[in-house]
């Protein structure tokens, strides 16, 4: 197999070699006006691990999400990724935020895929994966079109390079979100409930292919409603309810054996 | 119909072997269309037979010098209105759209102020400049002047015009500019903004390209404006092409046909505008759900052969 980006990134991963985590969250808190969204999160992902977070809606689940990339800031709390405390720099004992372009600069270690896919309308797939290694990271252009159509073909979309989002399928549309977050070799890649938009049908193909993500060891962070995909894929689920997390650990223990009532009476709805 | 004349009815393209479907028959539309051309036909003898009409003097007065120079003048006003407003509103609808509460208080005002002066009041207001500011100078706010000038040497006629029509345009161009940026996709920004765009390049690469596109047509309506408004300058003595037409009509009083003279000429630009807009949106289409359907069209028909 021709080197691949994700295959670098993967070896990226396992030359980590530290036991220092991959993503650090703790005691994050937001609010919004008077609604308090996210009350004192603590969450660790190791790296090359899959963490799937679960829990029902207004739970603050994509919040946490959006504040890992510094979509939303958060009010209190701090989050660590790789060890760099984003968003702030320390000096003289206080926090002092990031410039626009610095935080910029901290986004190029995560990767986002998103519910609605948010693929540039005005550009071809191709040029959307290529779009960040061009724009952002300054790779050549050939050697960006070269990993990027490898890319598509590992998402199996190679076909449909020259294809614009609305001539593609919601599936389709998302497996070359998947194929742009991956262009950039994430550290961490987040996921905010990727199958929400999608028809049942179409739920699977996604599936698919992030679950070879998972088991290549990239670093994920997963907001899904996907019981079954957590229960397969992740090494740590999180259940999040009202803004705190009320329960996690082992898939198998937090979603065959739940220990809290909250998390059963979720599991009874969803399951 | 087909079933009860016995016949074996051609049911190739029909399956079922059903009854064909007749085409309905717009009756109504041999109506409209006979009013239509009783209508012309009117016209054509109003104008072909009626001698006071004196069409002549249009062919006569159509590429006079006069009239030439004056369209030379009105199209001059028009790109410069435009321009200078196209720019003024770019930086009013930065400003609009900024986290500064200063700056969007100050672009809010001068879009207000823009968009609340009649055009006609704005260009005798900036032709007769020089009765309340009779010189014009450049240097610190309160301190030392470098430079100085007249002001009416700064501000001639059609220094004044343009001026006028910048400010009257820059009011409206900022509220196109700003529909645009607003119509574009949020979850797009918050995409390429994940991606570690910078706030620039995300306007630049995402924003921009399908704004423009949104823009279009109404920008296209503000230059259609802009040409016919500008005729107000004839106020200041300015020829334009509307001075033009009437300077020639005040000696030989042929109204009628040289006021068609000058729609001819304003109705020839608004053609090479619509041409020029529709190019400009076949351009800036692609991704559309039209543009991509087309796309698909082309790419089935490389397939095929």
């Amino acid at each position: 197999m021709p080197e691949t980006p994700v295959a670098r990134a993967t070896d990226q991963h396992t030359a980590h070699g530290s036991d220092r985590p991959m993503v650090e969250i703790a005691g994050l808190c937001k609010t919004f006006g008077e609604h308090r969204v996210l009350r004192g999160i603590d969450l660790t992902v190791a790296p090359g691990q899959v963490a799937c977070i679960l829990g029902p809606s207004g739970s603050g689940k994509s919040t946490l999400l959006r504040c890992v990339n510094q979509l939303e800031t958060s009010t209190d709390g701090a989050i660590h990724i790789d060890g760099e405390l984003v968003g702030y720099r320390v000096q003289g004992g206080r926090r002092h935020a990031l410039s626009p372009r610095q935080i910029a600069r901290q986004r190029r270690s995560t990767a986002m895929v998103f519910q609605r896919f948010n693929l540039l309308a005005h550009q071809t797939a191709l040029a959307n994966v290529m779009e960040a290694p061009v724009h952002v990271h300054g790779v050549p252009r050939d050697r960006a079109r070269e990993e990027g159509l490898a890319l598509l073909d590992r998402v199996g979309l190679g076909p449909y390079a020259d294809h614009y989002p609305a001539q593609l399928s919601g599936g389709q549309q998302q497996r070359v979100a998947i194929a742009r977050a991956l262009a950039v070799r994430p550290r961490v890649l987040l996921f905010d409930e990727p199958t929400s938009a999608l028809d049942p049908e179409l739920v699977d193909e996604v599936l698919a292919v992030m679950t070879d993500l998972a088991r290549e060891g990239l670093t994920m962070l997963v907001v899904t409603h996907e019981i079954a995909f957590a229960r397969d894929v992740a090494d740590t689920v999180f259940f999040m309810d009202g803004g705190v997390v009320v329960e996690s650990g082992d898939p198998a223990q937090v979603l065959n054996a739940p220990s809290h009532e909250r998390t059963r009476a979720f599991l009874r709805r969803v399951l | 119909m087909a079933s009860r004349a016995g016949a074996p009815a051609d049911t190739g393209s029909r399956p079922s072997g059903l009854e064909p479907i007749a085409p309905r028959v717009r009756w109504q539309e041999f109506l409209y269309l006979a009013v239509v051309l009783v209508l012309l036909a009117m016209l054509a003898n109003f104008v072909l037979t009626n001698e006071r009409l004196n069409l002549p003097v249009f062919w006569e007065y159509l590429f006079h010098p006069l009239v030439l120079d004056g369209l030379r003048i009105t199209v001059i006003l028009t790109v410069a209105g435009m321009v200078g407003g196209t720019v003024l509103g770019l930086a009013l609808t930065a400003m609009r759209l900024s986290s500064s509460p200063t700056l969007r208080a100050v672009s809010f005002t001068a879009i207000y102020v823009s968009r609340t002066i009649p055009l006609l009041v704005q260009l005798l207001f900036w032709f007769f400049l020089a009765s309340v500011l009779p010189r014009i100078s450049f240097g610190i706010p309160f301190g030392p002047e470098f430079v100085s000038f007249e002001t009416n040497e700064v501000i001639n006629q059609l220094g004044a015009a343009i001026i006028a029509l910048s400010l009257f345009v820059a009011g409206y161009m900022a509220e196109i500019m700003r529909s645009g940026v607003m119509s574009v996709d949020r979850g797009q920004v918050e995409a390429a903004t994940a991606m570690g765009m910078t706030p620039l390049s995300v306007f630049r690469r995402v924003v921009f390209p399908q704004a423009a596109r949104i823009s279009i047509p109404p920008t296209m309506n503000q230059v259609i404006s802009v040409l016919k408004y500008s005729s107000v300058v004839i106020l200041i003595g300015l020829a334009d092409l509307m001075y033009s037409v009437q300077a020639i009509y005040s000696r030989n009083f042929q109204q009628i046909p040289l006021l068609l003279v000058a729609t001819f000429w304003y109705g020839l630009v608004v053609v090479v505008l619509t041409v020029v807009q529709s190019q400009l949106e076949k351009r800036l289409s692609t991704g559309l759900p039209k543009a991509a359907r087309q796309r698909m069209k082309e790419l089935e028909e490389k397939t095929d052969a």
